[in-house]
């Protein structure tokens, strides 16, 4: 082995980190079998290979994977060749598929060839490469060689270290910096990129190859469409690149409506000229698509793109950040390989199954064998896509690229997906016209008080009424309704709001009902909307109409004539019924539904759910919500009868639990929120159960639930999922439950119903495929005419809003609102799929994810071990009081031990790196405070002679700059004092990007402390960071991360340091820092923390200053610093983010001993001078942001779990799913999910993270002091997840509701005290409910165990630039 | 006129210093691009050498075939730049 080693371009060393990662993959193998048909002289292609392996040292390298080296190989490669003449064709494809996928040992060889025999005149060369010795183009030159070789032709030896030389000459031109400048600027850009799938889990390098030839017709259509004059270019192929992009970046938008994308692509550094070697360099592209844009304009914006990146190609501008703004790449290779004179030759690209991670799909393109046609692959991640859509992308995409290619004038949105017979497929689900009996309601009610007159048609408690009693009731009450304007019917659930329903039906007067729970504001916005008419209802509640609108009289109709009325909208007369919707606004909407419609829906509804036969059905839910019509409705329909369960006051949510208790009807429909609750308490139901069936509808029906109802009550029972907007009448699409077919997280919601058709569209309004997220649209009889202001519906398909991907049999799974598309920290996140990969973990019985805002204000407590406050982000302070970061590091330490040195290792360090043409053996960075100042005292006591730089940000304390000036003369040391003149504009803007002035102080001195050593040629620069900012800047997140080995950590300190010069902020606007953003600085200067190879407790430390004389500890400033103006970033941090910034490295001086608690405690409490602060925040030109605006935005995911600790291990498994930014970081666990009125999730009743805890903390505490107030606490405390609650603190501003109201009954049960859910309601403190007469018996032993754990804060994970610290 | 010349000349020098010699003597009105005497990243690096040498910007739409198909093509489209 040749002993020099070679130094791998950035690209290499990018690819060989990518293959450490994940080993045992074949990530970047490129592998091709040629099959060569007729004689070949064996011997003589042997040596020709094992020449062109001699003469190509890049074909014979090993690298060593802890420093990114390689070295050459000189032992001689003999092409082994294998008689396979007795395999079978699927034997031999089976071994070279083996050894495609086969990774390469990139420490033994990069390089891998068989030659098979198959027979004389057939043989299969096998030929395999890693990517870091070769690229499309050097493979078809490897090829080329060996052909020509095998001719008799020879060549020189081409050395890769002679070519890694230019490549790095091409690097500190200045024309590089330029280079990386514009890549860096493209990547921030980027980082805005959207991503397809958030939630899909990002880890699996595995990637399914699927391929496609395009045809002849294709081929010519698109010569053409080369020569349009937006994408006619210098040559053909970047013309054909552009318009291959361009379809692509289509083909993205059209399948995530990801609008505003990048597209990575392989850029040749410069034209092929007998390389080996790989000669590419990896960018990308940045689109904006719009959907009216045409194919040509968006492939004309990719050419521009593909020109300026073109020039900006050069060795090295591929880096990390690159590669990570891109997720889908097309590479089209423009290299073919040679003929073989007399031999016929074919090559097959083997594709090895994996591909690098971070690539979601590359696209490869290509024309190996000179067919004249191009060869499509698509590598696709399968953890991206579903199968569907993996096995449909290659057609789609040729589909768009064809109709591209014969009118580039095509709008994007014109441009179809779906093949006709895709189309034609999708229209079949929808095919379900059906004519149905003219008779509705009205009729039905005359047939059955004729035929059936004395069969009950409503119970409510003891009251029966006929079908006789009903149709005379109601032909009494509709004789006396005016009928000139809909009518509001303002009565509780009861017989008589029956009774009103089909008398206004019967008229033909449009019916509103209104709930009587529902706020006074809101019925009268909606009385008003209506014009005021008359009220139809009871004598109570016509009192809260006193003053505001006429009264019509249930029980009196005739007491009072209604004037004549101003008449309305002659078409609104038309409406069945109109139901006021919320609205997104929050101004109620009037959806007016016809009869046409209604009947429509009934009819259907007889048929499916009931065949026909007389149903019994509970009215118990809202009357004002659409869902409940069917209750109201299709028992009268068919001839059955309706239960009421009248509404009381406490909670109108419990009437579910009396429906289930009675089991006298025989279909309930309900929200799932209400099956939750039926499910909390011990409802059963059995084969001799009445209920047979359940309709679900009014929200999204998650599986699990299904899955539980099925458990607890009885897999006999049915389950329906009934989806539609009261837009779409009740309901327009249906499913039954299978538990064995329905995967999905949700339940599907099925296919239309009769007469209903449903659209699944994008954003161009075209359908998408199956398996593609798109927006429900609906059309046909079952929509509704108009809304009451006017605006019509039913001209067009309705836009619900909702979101669902159609499933192979046509049936539709709902995937959330359109709306929950939600951009958090820049990242769109769509918040149910984090639910679903959530509900996949299985730990989780229901989990909704939200993005709670949320003020910074906290109670706060400290940590007794190390004086930390809760209220840093991150810090939970334990049951013991100590905080989680001790705890953690606790067990950790001593891994973390060998990466702290000692004085010895930093002496020796710096003695390698002096030499006697240098200027200063180190540039030390000494600010004057204690700890720069122990330092250069150290340094020069080693015998160093280090330069002092020091930044004066023209608020240096003088008694600071003093001590410095005072040291350099006294040990004579040259002192480099700079002071930049923008460092206020770079004060101001550290404020508003980290609340302090810290961090731009830091990056600053950084910057000119490099800028001054490269000129000096100084080696080393020394930092004076004390241990805790060593923790806070480069420890903790590896503490957090696991990486505890010293040379990881250094590996990743090193790339976080670059990235962090990369960043685009005023010190790169006011400074030079082209030097910074040099790969070779950082290899030209190291660095050395001081403080990690020392380690000196704070007295010790004083006490050597004050003996060493010429130090006096700045008085002017905090003992923090002895910069004035760090108050500034004390005062604003505090004020923006309510804790200070010194909190965390103060911390973990604590916990290295280098200070006591109490040191950091008072030392974080030193005052602050407001006015000086104030008069620096005017100089500087800064106004902090109010705490009151201040506002942190987090995700919340809130769960329902039966397991115990469910909480680390669900944070464990979603971390290894979800990209970080989709990571929730707060988890709170409830007892059950809130309810609305509606029966629906009540969004606005999650808690506040932190709100629960703060509602028992915000009081003095009252005792629990009897058994029963103590058993009581303890069941609320277990309930609540509370560690206490005291005696007055408030059932419902700790966030109790309904079911929380049932479960604390159960428990209160369980333990012997009488406690009905409605008690809670009455006496909604533990004081006022123990004292209730509870049949006590008192307790043994607490049956409950306390549960002390508090709820999690979670981690907030910072803006990168936070993360990345100082350096 | 002498301007334009010397022009060109620098225009051939760069020109001839990226076109593979063994192709024989390219003349001034010589198609480059369609002909594959050059490919795209050879006119790419054209460009850069002649901002570089001529002291100006040369636009991603500029780089046409127009302007770059030939070595007199190249020298004209300079000439009107630089009299910007």
């Amino acid at each position: 082995m040749n002993d020099s080693p070679i130094t791998l371009t950035g690209m290499q060393q990018l690819m060989l980190a990518g293959q450490a990662l994940d080993p045992e993959s074949a990530l970047y193998n490129m592998a091709f079998r040629f099959d060569l048909k007729g004689p070949l002289d064996t011997k003589r292609f042997a040596s020709a290979v094992n020449k062109v392996v001699a003469l190509n040292d890049c074909l014979r390298i090993r690298t060593n994977p802890s420093d990114f080296s390689a070295y050459v190989d000189d032992r001689a490669f003999s092409l082994p060749i294998v008689d396979a003449g007795s395999w079978s064709a699927e034997q031999l494809n089976q071994v070279l598929q083996t050894s495609a996928r086969t990774a390469f040992d990139l420490q033994e060889a990069c390089f891998n060839s068989t030659l098979y025999q198959i027979s004389p005149n057939h043989h299969v060369w096998f030929v395999m490469k890693h990517h870091i010795a070769t690229d499309g183009a050097a493979f078809t030159e490897l090829q080329r060689q060996i052909v020509a070789a095998y001719q008799g032709n020879t060549f020189p030896a081409a050395s890769l270290a002679s070519w890694i030389a230019d490549e790095q000459t091409a690097m500190v031109k200045e024309s590089h910096s330029q280079n990386a400048d514009y890549w860096a600027k493209k990547c921030v850009l980027a980082a805005s990129e959207q991503r397809d799938n958030p939630a899909a889990n990002s880890g699996s390098s595995t990637t399914l190859r699927r391929s496609k030839q395009l045809s002849d017709r294709l081929m010519l259509a698109l010569d053409e469409a080369c020569k349009h004059p937006s994408v006619r270019s210098i040559s053909r192929d970047l013309s054909r690149f552009s318009l291959f992009a361009a379809a692509l970046l289509t083909l993205r938008y059209r399948l995530f409506d990801n609008k505003a994308t990048t597209l990575g692509a392989p850029f040749a550094k410069r034209s092929p000229s007998g390389l080996i070697a790989p000669s590419l360099e990896i960018g990308f592209l940045n689109a904006e698509i719009s959907p009216e844009q045409s194919f040509a304009e968006l492939a004309q914006q990719v050419l521009q793109d593909t020109m300026r990146s073109m020039k900006h190609i050069s060795p090295g501008v591929t880096t990390a950040n690159t590669n990570a703004s891109f997720g889908w790449l097309l590479n089209m290779v423009n290299s073919q390989f040679a003929a073989f004179d007399d031999l016929e030759c074919e090559s097959e690209w083997l594709h090895p199954d994996s591909g690098d991670v971070a690539h979601v799909l590359r696209l490869q393109v290509h024309d190996f064998d000179r067919k004249g046609q191009l060869s499509l692959h698509f590598d696709m991640s399968d953890s991206q896509f579903d199968t569907h859509t993996l096995e449909r992308i290659p057609s789609w995409f040729e589909s768009i690229l064809s109709q591209a290619a014969s009118n580039p004038d095509i709008k994007i949105a014109d441009l179809r997906l779906l093949s006709t017979r895709e189309s034609e497929l999708l229209e079949l689900f929808n095919a379900k016209r059906q004519s149905f009996p003219a008779y509705g309601i009205v009729e039905k009610l005359q047939t059955l008080a004729d035929k059936t007159p004395n069969t009950s048609a409503l119970v409510s408690g003891n009251t029966q009424l006929s079908y006789q009693q009903l149709k005379s009731r109601v032909d009494d009450l509709a004789s006396t309704l005016p009928g000139d304007r809909p009518l509001p019917i303002l009565l509780p659930r009861s017989i008589d709001f029956v009774v009103a329903v089909l008398a206004a039906l019967s008229r033909n007067i449009p019916f509103v009902p209104l709930d009587v729970d529902h706020p006074d504001d809101r019925l009268k916005t909606i009385l008003d909307t209506l014009g005021s008419p008359a009220v139809l209802a009871d004598r109570k509640n016509s009192e809260r109409l006193l003053g505001h609108s006429e009264v019509i009289l249930i029980d009196d109709p005739h007491a009072h004539t209604v004037e004549k009325q101003r008449a309305c909208d002659l078409e609104s007369m038309e409406a069945a019924y109109i139901i006021f919707t919320s609205g997104t606004t929050g101004q109620p909407k009037g959806v007016e539904v016809t009869l046409h419609s209604l009947n429509n829906y009934l009819h259907w509804a007889a048929q499916y759910y009931c065949n026909g036969q007389a149903v019994g059905m509970p009215l118990f839910s809202s009357v004002a919500f659409d869902l409940t019509l069917t209750s109201v409705l299709l028992p009268i329909f068919t001839g059955g009868t309706i239960r009421i369960y009248p509404q009381t006051h406490q909670s109108s949510q419990l009437a579910v639990l009396d429906v289930f208790k009675d089991d006298d009807v025989d279909i309930v429909k309900l929200t799932p929120s209400h099956l939750r609750l039926v499910l909390q308490g011990s409802n059963k139901l059995s084969a001799t159960s009445s209920i047979k069936g359940l309709i679900l509808g009014g929200e999204d029906f998650p599986r699990q639930l299904a899955m539980s109802a099925q458990d607890q009550l009885g897999e006999e029972v049915a389950l329906y999922n009934e989806y539609g907007p009261t837009e779409a009448t009740i309901g327009c699409m249906i499913h039954q439950f299978d538990a064995g077919r329905d995967v999905h997280r949700s339940v599907p919601i099925g296919s239309p119903i009769s007469n209903a058709s449903v659209h699944l569209l994008d954003s161009c309004g075209q359908d998408v495929p199956v398996g593609v997220r798109g927006r429900i649209h609906i059309g046909g009889t079952v929509l509704a005419k108009k809304y009451w202001n006017g605006r019509l519906i039913r001209n067009s398909l309705y836009d619900t809003g909702d979101q669902a991907i159609r499933q192979s049999d046509g049936s539709l799974v709902y995937l959330g609102r359109f709306d929950n598309q939600r951009k958090f920290r820049g990242a769109r996140i769509e918040l149910e799929e984090i639910e679903t990969v959530a509900s996949r973990t299985g730990l989780v019985d229901e989990i909704v994810v939200r993005i709670a805002t949320e003020h910074a204000q906290r109670q706060h407590s400290l940590c007794v071990k190390c004086g930390i406050s809760n209220n840093v982000p991150g810090i939970r302070i334990q049951t013991d009081g100590i905080c989680s970061v001790c705890k953690d590091f606790e067990n950790k330490r001593a891994s973390l031990d060998p990466y702290f040195k000692t004085m010895g290792e930093l002496r020796s360090a710096l003695q390698e790196r002096t030499s006697a043409e240098q200027s200063a053996d180190c540039l030390a960075m000494v600010s004057g405070g204690k700890d720069s100042s122990y330092m250069l005292c150290k340094l020069v006591e080693m015998g160093f002679r280090p330069v002092v730089f020091t930044l004066d940000n023209g608020y240096l304390s003088e008694h600071a700059l003093a001590n410095v000036e005072r040291m350099c003369q006294r040990l004579n040391l040259h002192w480099e004092r700079q002071c930049p003149a923008d460092m206020n504009v770079i004060f101001a803007d550290s404020l508003r990007r980290h609340s302090n002035v810290c961090n731009g102080c830091f990056k600053t001195i950084y910057t000119l402390a490099i800028n001054y050593a490269l000129a000096h040629n100084i080696p080393s620069i020394i930092t004076g960071l004390s241990r805790g900012q060593l923790f806070e800047t480069r420890l903790l997140d590896m503490v957090d991360a696991d990486v505890l080995d010293e040379v990881q950590i250094d590996r990743r300190v090193d790339a976080a340091r670059k990235a962090y010069h990369l960043i685009d902020d005023k010190v790169s606007e006011c400074l030079d820092v082209s030097r910074v953003r040099d790969e070779q600085t950082f290899k030209q200067i190291a660095f050395f923390d001081f403080y990690r190879y020392t380690d000196v407790v704070l007295s010790d430390m004083y006490s050597f200053l004050n003996e060493f004389g010429d130090w006096q500890r700045p008085p002017d400033t905090g003992r923090s610093t002895n910069c004035l103006i760090n108050d500034v970033g004390i005062f604003v941090h505090m004020k923006e983010r309510d804790y200070h910034n010194y909190a965390v490295p103060y911390a973990w001086d604590v916990r290295m001993g280098h200070k006591t608690r109490e040191e950091a405690v008072d030392e974080l409490n030193d005052d602050i001078d407001l006015i000086r602060v104030q008069d620096m925040l005017d100089q500087i030109n800064y106004t902090p942001r109010e705490t009151a605006e201040y506002q942190t935005e987090s995700l919340v995911a809130y769960y329902v779990a039966t397991g115990d600790k469910v909480e680390p291990a669900l944070r464990e498994t979603l971390a290894s799913h979800l990209p970080d930014y989709a990571m929730p970081t707060h988890f709170v666990r409830l007892e059950q999910l809130p309810l609305a009125p509606s029966g629906k999730l009540n969004e606005s009743a999650l808690p506040k993270p932190s709100t629960a805890r703060q509602a028992a903390m915000q009081k003095p505490h009252k005792m629990p002091v009897t058994d029963t107030e103590k058993a009581l606490a303890m069941i609320w405390q277990q309930h609540f997840n509370i560690d206490f609650i005291g005696l007055d603190d408030d059932f419902f501003s700790l966030g109790g509701d309904s079911i929380l109201a049932v479960q604390i009954s159960a428990s209160c049960k369980d333990n012997n005290l009488n406690v009905a859910p409605t008690d809670l309601f009455s006496s909604p403190t533990l004081r006022q409910l123990s004292g209730l007469n509870l049949e006590i018996i008192p307790l043994e032993e607490p049956h409950a165990k306390p549960n002390n754990v508090l709820p999690n804060t979670g981690l907030a994970a910072d803006e990168l630039s936070d993360l990345l610290g100082r350096f | 006129m002498s301007n334009n010349a010397s022009t060109l000349d620098q225009v051939r020098d760069i020109v001839l210093s990226i076109i593979d010699h063994e192709l024989g003597p390219v003349s001034d009105d010589e198609e480059l691009l369609l002909s594959g005497l050059l490919d795209s990243m050879a006119v790419i690096s054209i460009t850069n050498d002649l901002e570089a040498r001529f002291q100006i910007q040369i636009q991603a739409m500029d780089i046409t075939i127009e302007n770059f198909e030939s070595i007199a093509a190249m020298a004209n489209y300079l000439v009107g730049q630089i009299n910007e």
